[in-house]
């Protein structure tokens, strides 16, 4: 399999642009051929590679970077990728930004865990801030394995302010949950944030939508730490949720509650936007504690949430038209996405399809390319921006 | 629970966020962290006045202080914020306790966005447990920043004590060394025998280096080396004062050739130095080289038993007592050399006080011969003189007690001696083994048991004289500049022999003159005597003879004949007179004493003359005596108004002994008066002496020694 999707190819480089190269990982050359084919024009200004996990990252790097040479480049592994005609699984997607429209820069924070909060403030600093290209964001991909992620992006958020959206999603590693990668120029790294600060002279937008709806009466988170919730009402957090959800105390085992506990989220209320989804990824039984993939701070308020695959596909229209939306009248130029691998758990492999389709449709054509992730990023506005089970959108004109 | 629990459970999360910070400005961080994510709030920050405690909202380094400040001043609590990417934001502001007139500001963007009223009491309640969470971290910071402080100084105590402990055994080690090298010193400038000082500087050295084993080691010729001193502290016998080849590869060599510290860290190796060692258990030694007026005297060692190497500083700390050692032995030989130039010029002063003081030869050169053989500690010291027929006498001789030189001896110049050298050369000259070519004079020395010889030129008015030399047997050695030490009494002898030959030639020209004028008198006297006063007698008679013949009645005629022959009588006495003044024909004819006796008879007062039995003496010798005598006499008539005089004459010893006394007025002296110089300069030309005691009121006493017997 080999596609390229551009955005505009005019006789001469155009001022910015954004292609996509796609290959499938079984052929030996796949790295060589995804990048010439997102690499339309000679003045690529930054590469993002998504791709699944395989037994030669830096082989795929080095086809890449043979044919891209110095163009900077981030990028990691996945639990799916995405481009216009469709999801996949064991493809490769290079996104590329061209043209003297963007202004580029990356940075890698190795060792991460040892200081999320170093590690999101180093990534950020990559922003360049030239003063013709007054649209930016920081693009953030992170070790999706990673706990207490809000640390990373309460490091960007203290150098770059509010007026910086941060955009971006969590490294996965097809649900095997066992590690991640992220790439870096010609490197190939785990435990770190990789990120590309771009600064452009069209506007940036964003969206984000999870299409769950809150079910019942609120929970009052009234014991938590930074991986786990301890209590909520003031009861055993495990009890309460399997209580929610009307089952008994005895009647789920462990292995079988993070299957049940994706399909109903808990959803963080926010002052305005959409609540932050999160998910439970395993509970412990002794204590009777959950353990969520985000932090949820004590006093905060939660819904048990519900929705189905209609709602979920609605979100899609819904954080594209929003990332739409927030250009204004400007074409986008391409579309990155930014979806929750839980979300494709919900739709399955013909809803996922379905959801690419009507993103195809909606952008009309425009150059998409995405990954299926262990978490999504998005601040646009407050100081939260972590998400799960949410679509990102972000569109680039 | 119902959602009005909402707010204490928000405040206990936050509670626990805040005071899980570990310092005071991180407790602030985290406080408008969790408030902005709590209230969704883009910006959240506490100033105090123009003082920016913590924010979140804007980009770093380009937080609006002063738009902040005057929010946070303002008397209203709420108000606006325009955050730079966000636009206009609500903004509410809260008083904190702490710190005092500090505020906390959270901004949310929107229209909507001013806080709710419960909103507005989490923001209340999070400001005060952001307070007290900063007071208390303030003070946990101020605890910790002084226990930090108490346990920097506690270390920084132990550290200075340590140090100060280390000084202090630093100083007592340097003490120790000190007072050691004091003791030393004292000795050195007690100027203790070199053998005591060495004793004492190699146990002080072993004591102050904590060396097991040290010692003194003196260079010697011929690749040998003595130990002086030596010290153990376990208090084994060390030998010393016995000679030893210095091992080529050995400390001690190496020192010797670098003249600087040395080291060995291992004896293992073979030789006997190694072996040695070993007996004492040394593993390691260290060696300083003393240096003795620019040369390599020797060397100070110190050894260790302890299997690790000696100290670094050992060499170094060796080097002070190695100067302390060359000093002593530096003064030990100027010492030796202050002696010996004192001893040498008491001998030069003595010979020079014979040459001064005139005494004859032989007893000069035997004087110098004997000065130089002691003085240079020899065994046999010589005076030569050349001779024309190209030999050479042994003029004086001087040998220590056992050996007999030849003495009065005349040799050929043969060979290869230091005589004939230096008659050769005219300059000093030196053989140190007496295997060169055979001479006679080499010869006879070697028989003596002499080894080597020095010698040097005697050179009178520029011309070679005669030489002195010297002779060491073989177990003497030979002081360093002999050679120029026998010059200066060679100069010495030279002066001498020439004052000996002016006096000689000066005594002779005197003589000549007065035999000249005596010779002269003679002549005179007998002129007078064969000439006018014949002719004066003839003519006496034949007045006499005139006289007779005129007839009585002629009185008149024969009146004035007989005056006039009693005249020509007077005359004739009055030429008598005279031709005895000139020269006392009694003298010639009849010797000293009738001439003296005559003359006494003949003086102006009375003369008590003692006269021995004398026979003829030489006549200028008499003649001398004879107006010695005389002018003495006329000088104590006429000008010291004597009354009586008093003459003594003998003959001892083949010596002439005449004494003139007189009772005058004295005060006599001999530079006044020309006619007792007149007496000096005959004396003198005799080779006699003369002494005048006259002192003023006591009469005159004039004594004269006149050799009986002249050359």
């Amino acid at each position: 399999m080999c596609s390229g999707t551009l955005g505009r190819v005019p006789s001469t480089p155009p001022h910015r642009w954004f292609a996509v190269g796609t290959a499938d990982t079984s052929e030996a050359d796949a790295g060589v051929r995804a990048a010439d084919a997102a690499l339309i024009h000679d003045n690529a200004k930054l590469l993002v590679l998504f791709c699944s996990c395989s037994d030669d990252l830096p082989g795929l790097v080095r086809q890449i970077r043979s044919r891209s040479g110095d163009v900077p480049l981030i990028g990691c592994t996945t639990a799916g990728e995405i481009e216009q005609n469709g999801p996949h699984d064991g493809s490769i997607v290079v996104t590329a930004l061209g043209g003297d429209g963007f202004a580029i820069g990356t940075a890698a924070a190795e060792g991460a865990s040892e200081d999320l909060r170093g590690a999101g403030a180093h990534a950020a600093r990559c922003l360049p801030s030239p003063e013709d290209h007054p649209h930016r964001a920081l693009m953030l991909l992170t070790d999706g394995l990673l706990s207490d992620r809000e640390e990373i992006l309460r490091g960007a958020y203290s150098v770059l302010g509010a007026g910086v959206p941060l955009v971006g999603g969590c490294a996965a590693d097809g649900l095997k949950m066992t590690r991640t990668f992220q790439f870096h120029g010609d490197r190939v790294l785990t435990d770190s944030v990789v990120a590309a600060g771009i600064a452009s002279t069209g506007p940036i937008g964003i969206g984000v939508r999870h299409g769950w709806r809150a079910a019942g009466e609120p929970m009052l988170v009234t014991g938590s730490s930074p991986d786990r919730i301890e209590s909520l009402d003031g009861r055993p957090a495990l009890d309460v949720f399997l209580e929610r959800l009307g089952i008994g105390p005895g009647d789920v085992r462990p292995e079988e509650l993070p299957g049940l506990a994706h399909m109903h989220p808990f959803g963080l209320s926010r002052h305005r936007g959409e609540e932050q989804v999160h998910v439970v990824n395993s509970a412990d039984f002794a204590e009777r504690s959950l353990f969520p993939s985000s932090q949820v701070p004590q006093g905060s308020l939660l819904w048990l949430m519900e929705g189905d695959a209609d709602a979920v596909l609605e979100a899609t229209d819904a954080a594209c038209s929003a990332s739409l939306a927030a250009l204004g009248d400007v074409p986008p130029l391409g579309m990155l996405a930014f979806d929750c691998v839980a979300r494709r758990g919900v739709l399955g492999d013909q809803g996922i399809k379905a959801e690419i389709e009507r993103l195809a449709s909606i952008t009309g054509g425009t150059p998409l390319a995405g990954f299926y992730s262990y978490g999504e990023i998005a601040r646009t506005h407050g100081m939260r921006g972590l998400y799960n089970h949410t679509l990102v959108v972000l569109s680039v004109t | 629970m119902t959602p009005s629990a909402w707010f204490p459970q928000q405040l206990v999360g936050f509670l626990e966020a805040v005071w899980s910070a570990s310092a005071e400005g991180k407790a602030a961080l985290t406080a408008v962290e969790r408030a902005a994510e709590a209230l969704d709030a883009e910006v959240a920050a506490i100033v105090f006045g123009d003082c920016l405690i913590a924010a979140v909202g804007y980009p770093e380094c380009a937080v609006p202080l002063k738009e902040l400040n005057l929010l946070a001043t303002a008397s209203s609590a709420v108000g606006e914020l325009t955050v730079p990417g966000v636009g206009t934001c609500q903004a509410a502001s809260v008083a904190m306790h702490h710190p005092p007139g500090a505020t906390f500001i959270v901004a949310r963007a929107g229209p909507g966005g001013g806080l709710r009223h419960e909103e507005a009491s989490l923001l209340q309640g999070m400001a005060r447990v952001t307070s007290m969470a900063m007071r208390t971290q303030r003070l946990l910071d101020d605890e910790r920043a002084a226990r930090e402080e108490s346990d920097r100084q506690a270390t920084e105590n132990a550290r200075l004590l340590a140090a100060l402990t280390q000084r202090q055994a630093q100083l007592t080690a340097l003490a120790d060394e000190q007072a050691a090298l004091r003791r030393a010193a004292t000795l050195v400038a007690a100027q203790a025998a070199p053998d005591q000082i060495f004793a004492a500087v190699a146990e002080e050295m072993c004591r102050v280096l904590r060396a097991d084993v040290g010692g003194v080691i003196r260079f010697d010729p011929d690749e040998c080396m003595t130990v002086m001193a030596a010290w153990s502290r376990e208090g084994k016998h060390i030998p010393v004062g016995i000679p030893a080849r210095i091992e080529a590869d050995g400390i001690v060599a190496k020192a010797r050739r670098s003249s600087r510290p040395e080291r060995f860290d291992d004896y293992g190796g073979g030789g006997p130095t190694a072996k040695v060692m070993r007996q004492f258990g040394l593993r390691s030694v260290a060696a300083a080289p003393i240096l003795v007026g620019g040369y390599v005297w020797g060397l100070m060692a110190v050894g260790s038993c302890q299997p690790e190497p000696v100290p670094a500083t050992w060499e170094q700390r060796l080097a002070n007592f190695t100067e302390l050692v060359a000093t002593a032995i530096s003064n030990a030989q100027a010492r030796t050399e202050l002696a010996r130039l004192a001893e040498e010029q008491a001998a030069l002063r003595r010979v020079a006080t014979l040459v001064a003081t005139g005494v004859a030869s032989d007893e000069l050169f035997d004087a110098v011969t004997s000065e130089m053989r002691l003085l240079l500690n020899a065994g046999v010291a010589s005076l030569l003189r050349y001779e024309p027929d190209g030999t050479v006498t042994v003029v004086a001789v001087s040998s220590e007690p056992g050996v007999e030189a030849p003495v009065h001896m005349r040799m050929p110049l043969d060979g290869g001696s230091v005589a004939a050298t230096v008659w050769a050369s005219g300059a000093t000259a030196r053989i140190d083994e007496f295997d060169g070519p055979p001479g006679s004079a080499a010869a006879a020395y070697r028989r003596l048991g002499m080894r080597s010889t020095t010698g040097a030129p005697i050179i009178v008015e520029g011309s070679l004289w005669g030489a002195i030399t010297v002779d060491w047997r073989d177990t003497q050695a030979v002081p360093p500049g002999a050679e120029g030490r026998i010059a200066q009494f060679t100069q010495l002898v030279a002066t001498a022999i020439s004052n000996a030959a002016s006096q000689v030639q000066l005594a002779a020209s005197r003589a000549r003159i007065v035999a000249t004028a005596d010779e002269t008198r003679r002549r005179l006297e007998r002129d007078l005597h064969d000439g006018i006063q014949q002719r004066l007698v003839a003519l006496a008679l034949q007045l006499r003879a005139a006289q007779n013949a005129v007839p009585p009645e002629h009185e008149d005629l024969l009146e004035a004949l007989s005056r006039t022959g009693d005249e020509l009588v007077n005359v004739l006495d009055e030429l008598r007179e005279i031709s005895r003044g000139v020269h006392p024909a009694i003298l010639s004819q009849g010797g000293l004493g009738p001439a003296l006796r005559s003359l006494a008879r003949r003086s102006g007062i009375p003369v008590i003359l003692r006269l021995d039995k004398i026979e003829r003496l030489p006549q200028p010798v008499e003649v001398a005596a004879y107006y010695v005598v005389a002018e003495a006499l006329t000088n104590a008539a006429k000008h010291a108004n004597a009354t009586v005089a008093e003459v003594e004459v003998a003959v001892k010893d083949r010596t002439l002994h005449l004494l003139i006394r007189d009772d005058g007025d004295g005060g006599a002296d001999l530079a006044r008066g020309s006619g007792i110089i007149g007496l000096i300069d005959r004396v003198d030309a005799l080779g006699g002496k003369m002494t005048l005691h006259s002192p003023p009121g006591g009469g005159t006493s004039l004594a004269i020694e006149l050799p009986a017997e002249l050359n």
